[in-house]
């Protein structure tokens, strides 16, 4: 992609060493202006530190980066104040209350008081935290030291905002309210890069996804596009009684099965993609005399895109 | 800059520690002390000659200073029979009397007065050229219920006695290694006749307080003074927090300032005012209460004492601001050795009640005192205290203000260095 006025962020064959430990390996990454893009990667593959590249807390061995089709460094300080970052760790002062902390962390980026004023109002109706406008963070719960933190990154109504992790430890109803804020702040034209593991979270609001691993791309696309990259494209799962026998082995000779795990009364098949796969699995439970209890299908998972794209090996 | 200074100033004024350790901290200690010393500045003692057998033997008439110390410090028995008010008792160089004596030929016959309960202790000489005091059983147990809290004025009396001969033998030791030196490396010294004079003269002067130039102040000011060298020191930790949580390479929270558009530059300017300033509020708060609650008092220079707290508080945040930018080393281990070196480097003060140790340190290991801010904060005060002149303060000042310049440079160079880990 070229470096247009619809990028937000382009970065070109990034380089990164630690000593002798290569994070980044000729990392690219486009975000387009308007999206929400997921970046996803295990733990030490490289996304923390392609972000803190990005965001010019780190320095870098090789390659460009361009954000808002600014050239970053440590200096951009006008660059910085179209920026937003929600941390994936709660980074606010424990001694001042909710108001005092929006309106610092928005006063590093507005200086005019009137202005600043009216966008820390904003902020605060934006998480919901009116009520809890004089409290310190020490009086909230996980939930709403949450929604601070991500009021603390967005009150400048940054044009790109990058979002680590926000909803990690919260519960459902707080995850979903954290989810419905980021898809308004992108429909009010906010471009957001957003990290997480979880899958469902990213499937759920990513316009594109990229998987990156060993500090390179490993795959781009929408989470239909990646599902349509791997090798699974279904998995059936089956409930009957008697499946012992020549069953399993029957459905493991198919062309299209990848893998079967017998579990009890319970078949589980992964497929590669195909239109008839369902039918060809019933047909050889129908010649060993079972009758199914229950069959389910499912097409794949953008987890199973992840760990078919990195692997199932446990990481640090 | 202005908005992160004033957050700062404000988060820093909220943190309970901070409260505690420099303001809450110092209050309870000044009062402790006071409590537990005070007893020895508040008029209530009245110091009263006690008898003192003299052994004037060989050695003792050998010694020339030993007898000008004595003179110094005593009045003859038929002396001070003539008066009846004890404190009105002079020595015959004009010094209070301390004791009054009773020669005795020899070390046998001392012990013999000392038994008969005619004498509470006696002085003597000894082979080393040290003088020694030597207590009577029962002078020993009115020095030790005196110490905790009595007025016994001739066991204050023999206690002060100590005191000054420890300072006798000190000076004493310091003259013979000054006369040692002059013979080793320059024996003409030794036929100058006005050398000698000047060392011994000053030998006596010194202890005798007489020179002029010095003022005198209540001693209890040395034990409040040690105190705020030591909550002083204490800012280091509040700095060094300060810093940590705007620093991305140390936490979260700095991690999400370095990326908005505030320049590191102003990040640490923000930090280093706020906390000067929090920590001389503190500072002027636990002052106010020394001076109007116990009496501790710069008579004439109340507004220099405010810029020596001034002083220091820089001083201790340029040295909190070193600690901080050290990038290898947790928050938590920083916070425990900013506390650890403050009340360490307090005990060369004299802060937990042995003036003596520091003194004796001082003269000891002056280049020790010279590099210990604790006592560098100390002797900001001390010089407002004792010396007429304000050239000592101003010296104070360049040492303090050579040791903040060097700890900014190192912060500067640490700071410098740093990288960023963790977003």
């Amino acid at each position: 992609m070229n470096d247009t006025n619809d990028t937000a962020l382009n970065v070109r064959h990034l380089v990164k060493r630690y000593g002798d430990m290569l994070a980044l390996d000729g990392f690219d990454l486009q975000v387009r202006r308007g999206e929400i893009f997921g970046l996803l990667g295990p733990n030490g593959s490289g996304k923390t530190t392609a972000i803190s590249c990005i965001l010019g807390l780190l320095d870098f061995e090789a390659g460009d980066i361009r954000v808002l089709g600014e050239q970053m460094t440590p200096s951009a300080y006008e660059l910085r104040r179209r920026i937003g970052i929600v941390p994936q760790e709660i980074a606010v002062f424990d001694e001042l209350s909710v108001e005092e902390n929006i309106d610092y962390f928005c006063s590093l980026y507005v200086k005019d008081r009137k202005r600043r004023k009216q966008l820390v109002d904003e902020a605060i109706g934006f998480v919901g935290l009116t009520e809890f406008r004089r409290y310190r963070p020490k009086k909230l719960s996980g939930g709403l030291l949450r929604r601070l933190n991500i009021a603390c990154g967005i009150a400048h109504r940054p044009e790109l905002i990058f979002f680590d992790e926000p909803t990690v430890a919260v519960d459902p109803q707080s995850r979903n309210a954290i989810l419905e804020g980021i898809k308004r702040l992108n429909r009010e034209g906010a471009t957001v890069v957003y990290t997480s593991h979880y899958m469902e979270e990213v499937e759920l609001i990513c316009d594109r996804i990229l998987i990156m691993d060993h500090g390179r791309h490993l795959a781009l696309g929408t989470a239909d596009e990646l599902k349509a990259q791997i090798a699974t494209g279904e998995r059936i799962t089956i409930e009957a009684a008697g499946l012992g026998g020549s069953v399993p082995a029957g459905i493991r000779n198919l062309p299209f099965v990848l893998e079967v795990k017998a579990s009890g009364d319970t078949l589980d098949i992964r497929c590669k993609h195909g239109e008839h796969n369902l039918v060809d699995v019933l047909d050889v439970l129908r010649r060993g005399n079972i009758r199914p209890g229950r069959v389910t299908s499912q097409p794949p998972t953008l987890n199973d895109v992840f760990l078919e794209l990195t692997g199932t090996a446990l990481r640090d | 800059m202005w908005h992160t200074f004033v957050m700062e100033l404000k988060s820093s004024l909220r943190t309970p520690a901070v409260l505690f350790w420099m303001i809450a901290f110092p209050v309870i200690l000044a009062t402790l002390i006071q409590g537990v010393f005070g007893t020895i500045a508040s008029g209530n003692v009245t110091l009263e000659p006690a008898s003192v057998a003299v052994v004037s033997d060989t050695a003792w008439n050998t010694s020339r200073g030993a007898n000008t110390f004595v003179n110094a410090f005593s009045a003859s028995a038929s002396e001070s029979s003539t008066s009846s008010d004890s404190s009105t008792v002079t020595g015959k160089n004009s010094a209070i009397a301390l004791f009054k004596r009773i020669d005795a030929a020899n070390v046998t016959e001392a012990t013999t007065l000392l038994r008969q309960g005619k004498v509470l202790a006696y002085l003597s000489m000894q082979d080393s050229g040290d003088l020694r005091l030597t207590l009577s059983q029962r002078a020993a147990t009115d020095i030790a219920q005196t110490k905790s809290g009595g007025s016994d004025g001739q066991a204050w009396s023999l206690i002060t006695l100590g005191t000054l001969v420890e300072q006798y033998n000190e000076r004493s030791r310091i003259v013979t290694q000054a006369i040692e030196q002059a013979a080793a490396n320059d024996p003409s010294k030794l036929t100058d006749s006005a050398w000698i004079a000047a060392l011994a003269g000053a030998n006596l002067e010194e202890i005798t307080r007489q020179a002029s130039g010095i003022r005198h102040a209540d001693g209890m000011v040395r034990y409040h003074v040690a105190i705020l060298a030591m909550s002083i020191l204490m800012a280091m930790t509040m700095t060094c927090n300060m810093l940590s949580a705007l620093q991305a390479n140390l936490s979260p929270l700095g991690a999400r300032v370095s990326v908005s558009p505030l320049s590191r530059l102003a990040r640490i300017g923000a930090v280093m005012l706020s906390s000067w300033l929090a920590t001389f509020l503190c500072m002027l708060i636990v002052y106010a209460y020394m001076r109007v609650v116990l009496g501790v008092s710069f008579p004439g220079r109340e507004g220099l004492a405010i810029l020596a707290i001034a002083i220091g508080s820089g001083m201790a945040n340029c040295l909190g601001l070193v600690l901080g930018a050290i990038p290898v080393i947790s928050l938590g281990a920083k916070s425990g050795i900013s506390v650890a070196f403050s009340l360490v480097l307090s005990i060369f003060t004299g802060l937990y009640g042995n003036m003596a140790f520091a003194d004796s340190v001082q003269h000891a290991v002056p280049g020790m005192q010279y590099l210990n801010p604790a006592k560098q904060v100390t002797n900001l005060f001390y010089d407002l205290l004792y010396y007429d002149s304000l050239a000592p303060f101003a010296r104070t000042v360049g040492v303090l203000a050579a040791m903040s310049a060097i700890a900014l440079g190192a912060a500067a160079f640490e700071l410098r260095k740093v990288s960023y880990d963790h977003l």
